[in-house]
């Protein structure tokens, strides 16, 4: 460390203010020229003022540490210099505080602003000398202003004249006059030479000899000449509309020519009528005439509202259509699998968007923009691909544009009705084949699914369901066309849309069962959401109306048409499409009210046994969960497990669910133990005589004693396999005879039995499953049993029941391995080493290493406020202090004027009183001397 | 059957407390006969008027016979005509000085109890009813030292006609007759009050022995709760009676009588709230005067306690297939806590535990009650309970209690892993065919017990090493060595099997299950599973939670709507074929 004396010197070199610093001669002069003398003097002050100040040493206030902590810890506040910051506070306050104290209840006030009054550097000289030439300054423009004297002088204002400039501009500037006052700074037009000048030099175009007048008359000329060029290019645009006026009938006919794009009709209609008649518009025109052009301009408006042509779609080939179709289908295979397994739908939902799945919210959803009612699209899509009938249908689409508009129900009804007849009637034509419908269905589904993309197609494509539904071969459903076309008209075209199954069956009430499928088809037509805003609402209560319907047929005690019942059950799929809410919900509650029955030991009907068929199809039952089938699969469960085979009617109500288990896992292939168990059960129930053993683990309570189920017929029985018939077994007036009952049921166990076995084939614990069923198959085959089964069915046991049960268990047993499920990678062991921050610090505060990231943000925050809070009261606490200085110091100064005014005063007065005094005594003294 | 006598001349003198009858508010018999209320008044009436003694105010009966007259026909005049003759009687038979006018009287009104109108038997029972107990209250079915010999020959014949006349009632309380009960106890009241021998405390339990067993043999179960559930129940006394009675009644029946079984179990299944200290005992209500010895056996839980388990052990050793699953399920809580030395059920438990099915399952409790606190040592215990595990256990509603016991016997990591496993895989097996229910119990179970035992996860991953013969191993598979028929669970070799059974649960239907079942297949990270929480799941639980369930989104909706659903299609075309979604229905079904 360099001793005090030295470090004095090496300050007050650098300072500048000793010796002699190394400069360049060049910036010694410019250091100079910058500086005037007083600066220098001034600078070098505060230079000497400030290292005098770091070298007292009464300035530096140190506290002594008292025990050093290892770790070099820095202390706060240790070395200060309290008079400083003291000074620098009472420095700020002055300048602030007092300020505003002084300003204290004082109103208004004169802010000094004269030319150098803040600039200390000014010498009072100078700043009168400069007061003194501004004054002048501003006087000379004065005069400049007001001299009209001077002719050549012309107002402008950016160098352009007054006169040119447009007439609110000039307005706004009036006002400016006032301004004079303002700082000279400010740059104003009306200002005077210098800034005239600069504006030339800006300009930098003409040379400086010629004349400010003559510039003017320069640009006044230019000007004009732009002017009249304007005008004369507007004169010859005029021309050339007027020609092209006169000649837009002959281009209007020359566009209406062209065959390959038909101009929207009604325009072409008007134009092509009043064809001559513009022609003799034009003439009045030319004479004077007005009308035209507003007629003109409707005509114009009109177009701007016609549909815009578009291209059509190229109509795909076959193996395009075909492609598109499989592609499609594949995507929906690939979205199933996903659910089936599980997995998140949300992928799924991406597959969607970029797809064109997500049907359900376009086919009814009037998003897209103004919607065409199903006729019109028919005719479009027709156009498409006219060839034969096209003039027919253009003749169909203008009787139907002119149907539109009368909007009567009666004209949708028919209109609906008509495209379906004549498209129909076209297919016939195109292939003469008895299974024509058929064709047209399969067709339509295409359709359906690949051109979904646009909103119009999926509305179209929902028609088409609706078509399909009447498209059936079975001749009593054929009748929308067979109606029309005999002209039978039984059936009304409207119907309103039923809102309870009351009201619907009121509507039904007068017609055949056989009309059903047709009212229902009209009634969907007829409210189809795009014709209403509510008919939404109604469409989904329709919905609900058809399910109840389908459970009021199905438990009628007689047998209904099955394949009306087969309509409805579309129907219901095809609402449950739109609405897969509403339908849903119904299907559970349904469902709840079944899972009750079962609890209460009461009789299922056949309506249950439809909606669980009706649901294996509306719903994908292959899903690992779904709000449907999960309960669904839960209420069959229910019923296979509290339900026993006791007696022949549960059998068959038992067969059938076992069936519709083995359809619901036709995909999944999931367990279920209640099935097998069910069919184990039954046919040990049948078998002609018991088993020794019971094999496998399903519960044998309750049909122990059950020996009146037992087949009992004999091998010379007639027997002929056949499958269950659902109009005969669960319709109670009908059960044929018992025995040949229960054979019929054995076999259909058995084969369920073997399609549960070919489900479950790779199973891994198939030995474990099928075991029951082989022992139950093979002592269906012993001597004992032979004798009471008919022959039929004890061959079709041991050649083609056993035979592929034992040939899948053989399998099964060949590729059998213990499970390997836990080829996992083995867990970290989990390790926990002391934390060590080589950052550590002792100066940090220790709420600084907090972990709790929130806790530390929070003690951080705590903190500051702390300091703030006080740093604010000890600021205060200065203020005030500083406020009582000052007033005291006012009182002082005040006592102390006034002291010194009462002294003179006093001695003002004693002064006087001394002098008459002096005066009395001198006047007595004369008086006494007299 | 004989009344014992004794001079007691202090009884006499001692002046008789009133006693307050109080008339139970409820009736046993549609038609209700008034027990004839038979105040101080009433008994000490000196000379009783014939026609007026019955209509005497406090009489209730009196009303209810008067509307019987009014509404009756012929018949009534007779009744009337028995009641007058009735009341005579009584009035002889009180008054009686000589012993053979007194049988005689007494013998008449006897052989009325044998009358075929049942009305005029109840009368008579209540007249005689009345006419015993004012002898009784004055002495005069008791010896006294003071009696001549005509009067002792009075008592004894007295006596003699009143067993008769208990025998007689006995017969009408077997044929369920509700005033009878109200009757006997009547006078089992007036016999501790009046036939005391000597001390302070008596309680005639020759009379109430005939009441018991007589109502035990009656077929109507209505007068077996009123019996319980007016007296049994509620009184301490008569509680306690019963209790010493039925060991000795018990002795003498034959074991094939189902009736008195069922009639005694009844009793007992609905004895709820037996007292566990002295202190409630002393709280207790009594039917007669309480001693006044406070150490009275009567207040003692021991004395209570010994006759209970006494009378317990002689109901047990009674043959009653169809009650015993009731009993077994109280017998834990409500029976081996109270008694003294529950070892002494041992034997019941080992036997019914030994029948096997949901019997045993449900004994299966109490034995380990017995086990855990009282010592007992039960060899081939866990072969027993692998027995137990069989084709019905799923399926029964005791599955969770017996799920309950089962994780605590296999709780031990000290068994060998050897047993665990044989569990384990017998579980396995049953699951295949239980219901999602159940499934959802042994899982979390078989994975708690892997835990325990590590060495049975080798029944999930089991790599095959160099002892394995791979060429027969290709030709015929891997041989599961589990032999399902061995009933030692030490030695059905299911450690060197796998458990498939899980594998294949994990496609079960349900998803929840079929979730649950891939815990197996993850890795072992959590502790335990509380087994709480899968015990009492049931189809309803589980529906209930899929409906509660809120989704938000769209249930999906099949896409393809088929053109066939209840008919096969005519003609199959490319379409189909891509859609391939066979309809099942069809191949077992004709719609046609």
């Amino acid at each position: 460390m360099p001793s005090q004396l030295k470090r004095l010197r090496e300050s007050l070199k650098n300072a500048g203010v000793i010796g002699q610093p190394q400069k360049s001669k060049k910036a010694k002069k410019r250091a100079r020229q910058n500086k005037s003398g007083q600066d220098a003097k001034l600078s070098r002050e505060a230079a000497l003022e400030s290292i005098r100040e770091e070298f007292n040493p009464f300035e530096i206030k140190k506290t002594k540490e008292k025990f050093s902590v290892a770790g070099g810890r820095k202390v706060k506040g240790t070395v200060g210099k309290p008079s400083l910051s003291k000074q620098i506070g009472e420095d700020n306050r002055r300048k602030t505080l007092l300020v505003e104290m002084q300003q204290k209840n004082k109103v208004g006030g004169i802010i000094d602003r004269r030319f150098g009054e803040n600039d200390p550097t000014m010498a009072p000289e100078d700043k009168m000398l400069e007061r003194f030439t501004r004054e002048q300054q501003k006087r000379s423009f004065k005069s400049d202003i007001f001299n009209l004297e001077d002719d050549e002088e012309i107002l402008t204002h950016y160098g352009q004249s007054l006169g040119s400039l447009p007439a609110e501009d000039f307005n706004e500037d009036m006002g400016s006059d006032d301004d004079i006052l303002r700082p000279a700074k400010r740059t104003h037009p009306l200002d005077g030479e210098l800034e005239s000048e600069d504006e030339q030099g800006e300009d930098g175009g003409p040379p400086k000899k010629k004349s400010k007048a003559e510039v003017m008359k320069e640009v006044i000329m230019k000007s004009k000449l732009h002017k009249y060029e304007r005008q004369k290019e507007k004169e010859a645009d005029e021309d050339l509309r007027d020609e092209l006026d006169a000649q837009l009938g002959d281009i209007r006919a020359l566009l209406a020519g062209i065959p390959a794009r038909p101009p929207p009709p009604k325009p072409a209609a008007t134009n092509t009528a009043t064809n001559g008649a513009v022609h003799a518009d034009r003439a009045a025109q030319i004479n004077g005439g007005l009308d035209v052009d507003s007629k003109y301009d409707t005509s114009v408006r009109e177009m701007t509202y016609d549909r815009r042509s578009k291209p059509a779609d190229r109509t795909k080939s076959a193996e395009e259509l075909a492609e598109q179709r499989a592609a499609q289908l594949e995507k929906l295979e690939r979205s199933r699998q996903k659910r089936m397994r599980g997995e998140e739908e949300s992928s799924d939902e991406d597959e969607n968007e970029e797809g064109e799945e997500p049907l359900s919210d376009d086919e009814f959803g009037l998003g897209k923009g103004i919607k065409l009612a199903p006729d019109e699209k028919e005719f479009v899509h027709g156009d498409s691909d006219s060839d034969g009938n096209g003039s027919e249908e253009e003749e169909d689409s203008e009787s139907e544009g002119g149907e539109e508009q009368d909007e009567e129900e009666d004209d949708i009804e028919l209109e609906a009705e008509e495209p379906s007849h004549t498209r129909q009637t076209r297919r016939r034509d195109l292939d003469n084949d008895d299974a024509y419908s058929d064709d047209y269905q399969s067709d339509d589904d295409a359709d359906a699914i690949v051109d979904d993309e646009d909103a119009e197609d999926a509305t179209e494509s929902e028609g088409d369901d609706l078509m399909e539904s009447d498209a059936e071969p079975s001749d009593g459903i054929k009748d929308a066309t067979a109606d029309t076309a005999d002209g039978n008209t039984a059936l009304p075209f409207t119907f309103p849309c039923p809102q309870t199954h009351q009201e619907f069956l009121k509507v039904i009430s007068k017609y055949k069962i056989e009309d059903l499928p047709t009212i229902v088809k009209r009634i969907r037509v007829l409210h189809h959401p795009s014709l209403g805003p509510d008919n939404k609402a109604k469409l989904s209560n329709f919905m609900l109306v058809i399910f109840d319907h389908i459970i009021y047929l199905a438990d009628l005690p007689t047998v209904p048409p099955m394949n009306v019942l087969e309509i409805l059950l579309r129907h219901l799929h095809s609402l449950s499409k739109e609405f897969p809410q509403a339908s849903a919900s119904r299907f559970r509650e349904h469902l709840q009210r079944l899972f009750d029955r079962i609890g209460q030991r009461k009789k299922t009907k056949r309506s249950d046994l439809i909606v669980l068929t009706a649901l294996s199809f509306i719903y994908p039952t292959s899903d690992h969960f779904h709000p449907v089938v999960t309960p669904a699969m839960l209420v069959i469960s229910r019923w296979l497990s509290s339900n026993v085979p006791t007696s022949v009617e549960t059998m068959v109500q038992g067969c059938y669910m076992v069936t519709l288990c083995l359809q619901y896992q036709r995909l999944s292939k999931r367990l279920i133990p209640e099935a097998l168990n069910y069919i184990y059960q039954s046919l040990v129930t049948l078998s002609p005589t018991s088993l020794s053993k019971i094999p496998g683990s399903f519960p044998t309570h309750g049909i122990e004693s059950t020996p009146n189920l037992r087949i009992s017929g004999s091998s010379k029985d007639k027997f002929e396999l056949s499958k269950l018939k659902f109009r005969e077994t669960l319709y109670p007036d009908s059960i044929p005879d018992t025995t040949n009952l229960k054979v019929v049921l054995a076999y259909a166990f058995i084969q369920q039995a073997v399609s549960f076995a070919r489900l479950y084939a790779s199973k891994t614990a198939f030995l474990e499953i099928t075991k029951p069923a082989s022992v139950i198959l093979s002592h269906l085959t012993s001597p004992a049993c032979i004798k009471s089964l008919p022959k039929v069915l004890s061959t079709y046991i041991k050649e083609e029941a056993l035979l592929e049960l034992d040939q899948l268990r053989a399998h099964a047993q060949k590729f059998r391995r213990p499970l390997e499920l836990h080829h996992h990678r083995p867990l970290p062991i989990p390790a926990n080493y002391p934390k060590f921050d080589e950052e550590y610090s002792l100066d940090r505060h220790k709420s600084s290493y907090d972990p709790d990231r929130e806790r530390k943000e929070l003690s951080k925050l705590k903190a500051e406020h702390k300091k703030e809070r006080k740093g604010a009261m000890r600021e205060l606490r200065k203020d005030s202090q500083f406020i009582a200085r000052e007033k005291l110091k006012e009182r002082k100064v005040a006592d102390q004027e006034y002291h010194d005014k009462m002294k003179r005063i006093v001695s003002m007065i004693q002064n006087e009183e001394g002098a008459a005094t002096n005066a009395y005594e001198r006047e007595r003294s004369k008086r006494s001397k007299k | 059957m004989a009344i014992p006598t004794s001079n007691g001349a202090s009884s006499s003198s001692k002046k008789r407390k009133r006693v307050a009858v109080e008339e139970p508010t409820r009736r046993p018999k549609p038609r209700p006969k008034d027990v004839p209320v038979v105040t101080k008044a009433v008994i000490l009436r000196p000379a009783p008027k014939p026609k007026k003694t019955a209509s005497s105010p406090s009489d209730g009966s009196d009303d209810d016979d008067d509307e019987d007259m009014e509404s009756g026909s012929d018949e009534e005049n007779d009744i009337a005509g028995h009641q007058v003759e009735m009341l005579q009687l009584e009035e002889e038979i009180i008054n009686a000085k000589t012993a053979t006018a007194r049988t005689k009287a007494l013998g008449t009104l006897l052989k009325k109890l044998e009358d075929e109108s049942e009305e005029v038997v109840i009368m008579t029972a209540v007249g005689l009813c009345r006419t015993f107990c004012r002898l009784m209250s004055r002495n005069q079915l008791t010896r006294q030292k003071d009696h001549s010999p005509e009067e002792l020959k009075m008592v004894k014949e007295g006596k003699e006609a009143y067993i008769n006349y208990l025998n007689n009632l006995g017969s009408l309380l077997e044929g369920g007759e509700g005033t009878s009960l109200k009757l006997a106890m009547r006078l089992l009241k007036e016999e501790s009050i009046h036939m005391k021998p000597s001390e302070d405390y008596y309680f005639p339990f020759l009379t109430y022995g005939l009441i018991i067993k007589y109502i035990l043999f009656s077929d109507s179960s209505d007068l077996v709760t009123v019996f319980a559930t007016e007296y049994v129940y509620e009184n301490l006394d008569l509680r306690l009676e019963f209790f010493k009675a039925i060991p000795n009644i018990s002795k003498d029946v034959p074991a094939s009588n189902t009736t008195f079984s069922e009639n005694l179990c009844s009793i007992l299944y609905e004895l709820k709230g037996f007292p566990t200290t002295s202190e409630e005992l002393a709280d207790s209500a009594l039917y007669i005067s309480a001693p006044s010895k406070k150490k009275h056996p009567l207040f003692q839980i021991t004395t209570h306690q010994r006759y209970f388990q006494e009378t317990w052990l002689a109901f047990l050793s009674r043959p009653l297939p169809s009650k015993q699953r009731d009993i077994l399920t109280i017998l834990p809580k409500r029976i081996i806590p109270h008694f003294p030395n529950p070892r002494l059920l041992m034997d019941y438990l080992t036997d019914t535990y030994n029948t096997g099915g949901v019997t045993a399952l449900l004994a299966l409790q109490g034995l380990f009650n017995l086990m855990m606190s009282h010592n007992l040592d039960y060899p081939n215990f866990f072969p027993k309970l692998y027995a137990l595990l069989d084709k019905d256990l799923m399926h029964v509603k005791y599955r969770s209690r017996f799920f309950r016991l089962l994780e605590l016997f296999l709780n031990s990591s000290h068994l060998p892993a050897v047993l665990v496993a044989s569990f384990v895989k017998r579980m396995a097996r049953l699951c295949l065919s239980a219901p999602p229910s159940a499934i959802v119990i042994v899982i979390p179970f078989a994975y708690n017990l892997m835990r325990l035992h590590p060495t049975c996860t080798f029944m999930l991953h089991r790599v095959l090493g160099k002892e394995v013969n791979y060429e027969t191993l290709r030709k015929d598979g891997f041989v599961d060595p589990f032999n399902e028929e061995e009933v030692d669970p030490m030695k059905t070799g299911a450690l060197d099997s796998s458990l498939w059974e899980f594998e294949t649960l994990q496609s079960h239907y349900h998803p929840n299950v079929a979730t649950l079942a891939k815990i197996l297949s993850e890795q072992f990270t959590k502790q335990q599973y509380n087994m709480e929480d899968f015990l009492d799941h049931s189809y309803t639980s589980m529906l209930e939670a899929e409906m509660e369930k809120k989704t938000t989104k769209d249930p999906v909706v099949e896409y393809i709507v088929p053109k066939k659903i209840l008919y096969t299609e005519d003609k199959k075309d490319d379409d189909s074929q891509l859609i391939s979604r066979e309809n099942v229905l069809l191949d077992f079904w004709d719609f046609e």
